[in-house]
């Protein structure tokens, strides 16, 4: 009466997700190829012109984002969790807002408003004279500031998902002890909150490397504006290629300081639907900084420039020209939110597979697996383009070779293929979220379940993912949210007549029609808000 | 819970991906990829109206759409395939993506220098990379004419150039390499990494010299076109560089018919509209000069900057096939 | 494995070993050193648990820690066995070998006669129907108690959660969340949901270690109570030496992966193998054959004995050959620690009734009846 079963029980789990890294890693592994043989001639020639200053340029823009999304999305995240000021409720949310907006609409807002030509500075001029210092923002610091903006939502995100699930007890312990709030939170939930800034500052990271565009805007010249700019110029995707091993270099760099900062504490303390502690109300001068300091960031990063898209789309409407293609909106629009619909499946469920793997199966694989997921993250989006259209069009001249064919519907210029490269791109901060969810349940509560005969799959659905679901929303938000604003991939991809709401800002943006595009810019941010603020939401809720 | 909704939504999502997965190759539609985004779908109407052949575009970059062409060999879409630089032009017919067109209309219509020798590809407009220059600060003789002099000193601090990853620059420098030869060429260019301040877009540089901070500079012939429209008082002017020697650097956008077109009678009798009855419809909008001299350029472009100057007569395959040397070169000569 | 087991056919379980065995380790049935006791060769009762000869490491290279080393053990069908040792000793890596929720790298283990883990197969552990409890209750804090409860059974589900919760004195909580539980409430409701499925063999990690300490054994014995009444064998694993001699049927003592000890309470409490088990069952000293000569005891030789403090007493005496050197308030008790002239300490405990001050010169003897352990190690 042996139960003979496969030697790990897991096995199943580990396949899959193995499988599931594969697929992912694969177009990005075909770039790690190219630098087998390199190309002295590109790498020396590179080398003695702008490789020196890309590095450097490169290093200090993700530490100064680093820094600056952590120090902005941590700091925010427990002063809106553990205090109580005028508007500190509304504010919870509104500061996340920023996510709906994407980093080229931004960066172009920054510079139009703050930059040489911009109002603020044709008004500095006209009142302190022609020569007046004003802080220049075509520099590294204008990106800095730019990028800041744009993605410390992601750190603010998961702190305070981390901030409510875990600290709330610990906090309370900690004060019973005798320490202050302050002290007790750098004593005691800062290190409960590391994996969450951990992850975070991982993530905005990314992002910040793999933009080619809206540095640009700031003269910034990173790494990956080199590719782009070696790609696109000297037509050579080869040299292109093994330039972009130098960003997946710096990617490696970021995820080694997030394993790092990450420490080597698992926390399997589920809060639950234990509420947290109190928050302290704050009084007089504090109270006025406290909304002061919201206020000024959310104008900066969010209501202002909304607003000043907002009048340039009413000033082109009510010009003659209209804008270009506005009864075209709806198909935009649809065709934005199927892509999104079905990305936020895939990467979702991917996700969940891989992160609920490092539970049942060989650890060693599913964390190796889950690890290199990050690399597609890790690659800018056009790379990630071509790296897939080459395997999909690879796969199918093998198979030709062999008389047969891929299906219609995966060839290039279909969706599937727009969506599996997005999946490429966009299963990291899936997996961030989810994994930090499922981290929060414990092991014990893990071999609980199984020992009262519940099966992983079961342990998964009726434990792992109901205790998980802030995770999981924040997951199926930030690839949303992403997916709806991304650019170079469904540019390069998109099936015929398969236009996005992006496409439609691309169109106007490339040729430097900015105010003509305020309107369809604005489109994207208006549908952004909804997914970010129904994620606000449910992270409000004291939720079981 | 998750769990109802889960099978649910995956299996609206999997109808979804089928539907639009399958769709393409429709039988009367001619379908093109541009790299021209603006006012590309007047023109398109117009051509309907006018021949009956519908249109369907895909706009994206150059460079990407022709790796995309490239990629996709025989199974490729694209009828036809149009770029808003010459030098992809030329890069496509190099990599074998153009069939030859036999056309007397398109022949005559658009002159020799415009045009692919093997008619493996027509220019369709003019967007010529002139000097700017602020009409208010500089009087007449002060406005240099060559684009050799804005490396001379006396610019320094006075100079706006636009971004080296731009793709109308490159041409430029490549134009100056097929001129000068390398060495020189550097010389150049360093010149202007020297004086410029270096600008991400030519609106911005526009606006940069309109605000004082910069005297001179070099931009697409229609942004300040463009400017002009919007402000007529807007106090910044042209002046064709190089009139005096092969004349003012001139780059294309055109197209061609795609080697694996499904349609190309149709994609050759839309190239032919548009050299010629579309000619206005394609240029208008944008302030672009036609490629065909029978064509009569737009109003406000014709006023404020005329219609005759010297173009240089280099061909698109010289400075296509000299772009990655223009962009090694900007690399070498430190310029932004 | 290359054990012979020429008597048994595949699958049978080997038989219990005898109680009372003070070897290192005890292996099934097989070897001829080990003495049987033929009133439990009678007995062909299954054993609930049969470890053999485990072992697992974790780690490569440099940082390869070995948490099992070559353990065996064996567990009787209503026994109930602490396993007992210091922190990192393995015994909770035992229990999870156990529970199947790590597979084991050597050895094999039965469960009522199946075998679980032999090497080329592992049944997981939602199929080994062992019921756990652990030190931070694991409640699943999403669902009600009933629902908890009941997770672990598929059929006529109201009614067993209905029996379980009042096993545990807790009916009325059917409907309220771990979160509105005290520790003590919660510990309970994860013993009746461990229990509910009619597990084969309970494994409780350190259950109590979370608990007031005025509840822990009130629960202590609510706990040992509803396992005998159903019968269920369990393996306990605690670190408080106290706890395990209370609850087990035996108790089993680990150190640095290995078993160093296996008995009844008092034979591992009053025959300790080695010195380690001596002073980790209970406060002990240890003295060279003079110093037990001093106080009145005889010994051949020059080994070590062991003394405890109750074995321990004294009279005042000013020509004392002993000093008082310490004196610990217990409550019901005081602990005195005696300097010998030797300048060995021994400890002896009096009734709270006197009280004698430091510096006091006594004669310390032993008590009659209290025989001192020889200590081999």
């Amino acid at each position: 009466m042996t139960h003979t079963v496969r030697r790990s029980s897991g096995s199943a789990w580990t396949w899959a997700s193995v499988g599931a890294a594969v697929l992912v890693v694969a177009p990005v592994a075909m770039l790690a190829v190219s630098i087998i043989n390199p190309r002295r001639d590109v790498w020396s020639q590179q080398w003695n012109t702008r490789l020196p200053g890309q590095l450097r340029d490169t290093a200090l823009l993700l530490a100064g984002v680093a820094v600056g999304t952590i120090l902005l999305g941590a700091g925010l995240a427990w002063l809106t969790s553990a205090y109580r000021f005028p508007g500190s409720r509304q504010f919870g949310w509104l500061l996340i807002l920023p996510l709906a907006m994407p980093s080229y609409i931004l960066g172009f807002l920054t510079l139009s408003t703050l930059g040489r030509t911009g109002p603020i500075q044709d008004w500095w001029r006209s009142a302190f004279g022609d020569d007046a210092w004003f802080p220049p923002v075509e520099s590294l610091g204008g990106a800095i500031l730019t990028f800041t903006l744009v993605l410390y939502p992601y750190v603010y995100l998961l702190v305070r998902a981390a901030l409510r699930d875990q600290a709330g007890g610990a906090l309370l312990a900690a004060r019973t002890l005798g320490a202050t709030r302050s002290e007790a939170a750098r004593r005691v939930v800062l290190p409960l909150v590391r994996p969450a800034i951990a992850a975070g500052a991982a993530v905005v990271m990314m992002e910040t490397l793999t933009d080619f565009a809206t540095v640009q805007y700031f003269g910034v010249d990173t790494v990956s504006v080199g590719v782009f700019r070696v790609w696109r110029g000297t037509y050579d995707r080869d040299a292109a290629s093994e330039l972009a091993t130098l960003v997946l270099g710096f990617a490696l760099l970021a995820i080694g300081f997030e394993r790092i900062a990450r420490g080597r504490a698992r926390f399997g303390q589920a809060g639950g639907a234990e509420a947290g502690t109190e928050p302290q109300r704050l009084t007089g001068g504090k109270a006025v900084a406290a909304t002061f300091v919201c206020t000024a960031l959310v104008v900066a990063a969010f209501a202002g420039p909304v607003l000043r898209l907002v009048g340039w789309a009413v000033a082109e409407q009510t010009g003659d020209r209209g804008t270009p293609l506005l009864d075209e909106y709806p198909g935009y629009l649809w065709h934005s939110l199927q892509l999104v619909a079905i990305t936020v499946v895939v990467c979702t469920v991917t996700a969940v597979v891989l992160a609920n793997a490092q539970r049942f199966g060989s650890p060693t694989l599913t964390r190796m697996a889950g690890r290199a997921t990050a690399f597609g993250y890790a690659v800018p989006g056009p790379v990630v383009g071509i790296g897939v259209l080459l395997a999909v069009v690879g796969l199918d001249g093998a198979l030709g070779r062999v008389g047969m064919g891929l299906p219609g519907v995966v060839t290039t210029g279909s969706l599937l293929v727009l969506v599996y490269a997005y999946a490429v791109r966009f299963l990291a901060p899936a997996l961030g979220a989810v994994e930090s969810g499922t981290a929060q349940v414990s092991e014990e509560m893990t071999a609980s379940a199984r020992s009262l005969g519940a099966t992983p799959a079961r342990t998964m659905r009726r434990i792992h993912l109901p205790l998980s679901k802030a995770s999981l929303a924040t997951a199926a938000v930030l690839v949303g949210v992403d997916a709806l604003k991304e650019l170079p991939i469904v540019l390069l991809l998109r099936p015929f007549g398969f236009d996005t709401l992006p496409i439609w800002v691309y169109n106007l943006a490339s040729e430097s029609r900015f105010q003509q595009a305020a309107l369809p810019a604005l489109s994207i941010v208006v549908v952004a808000m909804i997914p970010v603020m129904i994620l606000s939401r449910k992270l409000e809720r004291p939720d079981g | 819970m998750k769990t109802p909704r889960t099978p649910l939504l995956l299996g609206v999502c999997a109808i979804a991906i089928f539907a639009v997965g399958c769709s393409g190759g429709d039988g009367d539609v001619l379908q093109v990829y541009s790299g021209r985004h603006y006012g590309i779908e007047t023109a398109f109407a117009q051509f309907e109206k006018d021949t009956g052949i519908k249109v369907k575009f895909l706009t994206g970059n150059d460079a990407e759409l022709r790796e995309r062409i490239a990629a996709e060999d025989d199974k490729t879409e694209a009828d036809a395939y149009i770029t808003v630089d010459a030098g992809n032009l030329a890069a496509a017919a190099a990599q074998g993506l153009f069939q030859p067109i036999d056309s007397t209309v398109l022949d005559g219509a658009i002159p020799s220098e415009l045009r692919d020798p093997d008619n493996l590809w027509y220019g369709l407009t003019i967007r010529a990379r002139t000097i700017v220059y602020n009409s208010e600060r500089l009087t007449p003789d002060e406005v240099p004419t060559t684009y050799e002099e804005l490396a001379e000193p006396e610019w320094n601090g006075r100079l706006c150039m636009r971004v080296s990853t731009n793709v109308y620059q490159q041409s430029l420098v490549a134009s100056l390499i097929a001129t000068h030869g390398e060495d020189e060429a550097l010389r150049i260019v360093k010149g202007w990494a020297d004086n410029a301040e270096i600008v991400s877009n030519d609106v911005l540089l526009l606006e940069t010299i309109a605000d004082g901070l910069c005297d001179v500079g070099v931009a697409n012939h229609y942004y300040l076109g463009r400017a002009l429209e919007e402000n007529p008082d807007f106090p910044v002017d042209l002046v064709w560089a190089n009139q005096d020697d092969r004349g003012v650097h001139v780059n294309t956008s055109g197209g061609g018919v795609t080697a694996h077109s499904k349609h190309p009678v149709e994609a050759q009798i839309f190239l032919e509209w548009l050299a010629t009855r579309g000619q206005s419809v394609l240029v208008d909008a944008n302030h672009e000069y036609p490629a065909n001299p029978a064509a009569t350029p737009g109003a406000l472009i014709a006023d404020q900057f005329g219609v005759d100057f010297s173009r240089d007569k280099l061909d698109a395959a010289t400075f296509g096939a000299l772009n990655g040397d223009a962009v090694r070169l900007m690399d070498e000569a430190g310029y932004g | 494995m290359t054990i012979d087991h020429p008597s048994r056919s595949p699958g049978q379980a080997p038989r219990r070993a005898a109680r009372d065995d003070v070897s290192n380790s005890i292996t099934p049935d097989l070897m001829s050193k080990h003495t049987s006791n033929p009133e439990q060769s009678a007995n062909s009762e299954q054993a609930a648990l049969v470890v053999e000869q485990i072992s697992r490491s974790f780690g490569r290279g440099a940082r390869r820690t070995v948490a099992v080393d070559d353990v065996s053990i064996e567990l009787g069908a209503s026994e109930i066995l602490a396993l007992v040792g210091p922190s990192g000793c393995g015994k909770s890596t035992l229990l999870r070998l156990i529970a199947g929720l790590i597979p084991a790298e050597r050895g094999s283990i039965w469960l009522g006669g199946t075998v679980v883990d032999d090497g080329s197969s592992v049944v997981p552990p939602e199929r080994r129907r062992v019921g756990l409890v652990f030190q931070e209750h694991a409640l699943f804090p999403h669902l009600s108690i009933a629902d908890n409860v009941g997770f672990g059974v598929r059929t006529s589900t109201n009614r067993r959660v209905g029996e379980m919760l009042d096993m545990v004195g807790l009916g009325q909580f059917a409907d309220r969340y771990p979160h509105e539980l005290s520790g003590g409430e919660r510990q309970r409701v994860a013993l009746a949901r461990a229990l509910a499925p009619r597990p084969a063999l309970m494994l409780l990690d350190e259950p109590f270690a979370s608990l007031d300490p005025n509840l822990r054994g009130q629960i202590r014995d609510e706990v040992v109570r509803v396992l005998r009444s159903t019968s269920t064998p369990a393996v306990f694993v605690t670190h408080d030496q106290s706890e395990a001699l209370a609850i087990g049927d035996r108790i089993a003592v680990m150190r640095g992966g290995r078993i160093e000890q296996v008995g009844t309470p008092e034979s591992v409490f009053h025959d300790p193998g080695n010195r380690f088990v001596a002073a980790f069952m209970g406060e002990a000293d240890f003295l060279s054959g003079n110093d037990l000569a001093a106080i009145g005891g005889r010994i051949e030789g020059t080994t070590t004995v062991m003394v405890r403090p109750d074995d321990v007493t004294f009279t005042v005496a000013d020509d004392g050959a002993a000093t008082i050197v310490a004196a610990e308030f217990r409550g019901m008790m005081w602990c005195y620690t005696l300097a010998l002239e030797s300048g060995a300490t021994v400890r002896s405990t009096r009734s709270h009734l006197e009280r004698v001050m430091t510096g006091t010169r006594v004669h310390a003897s032993l008590l009659p009846g209290h025989t001192p352990v020889v200590i081999s190690d």
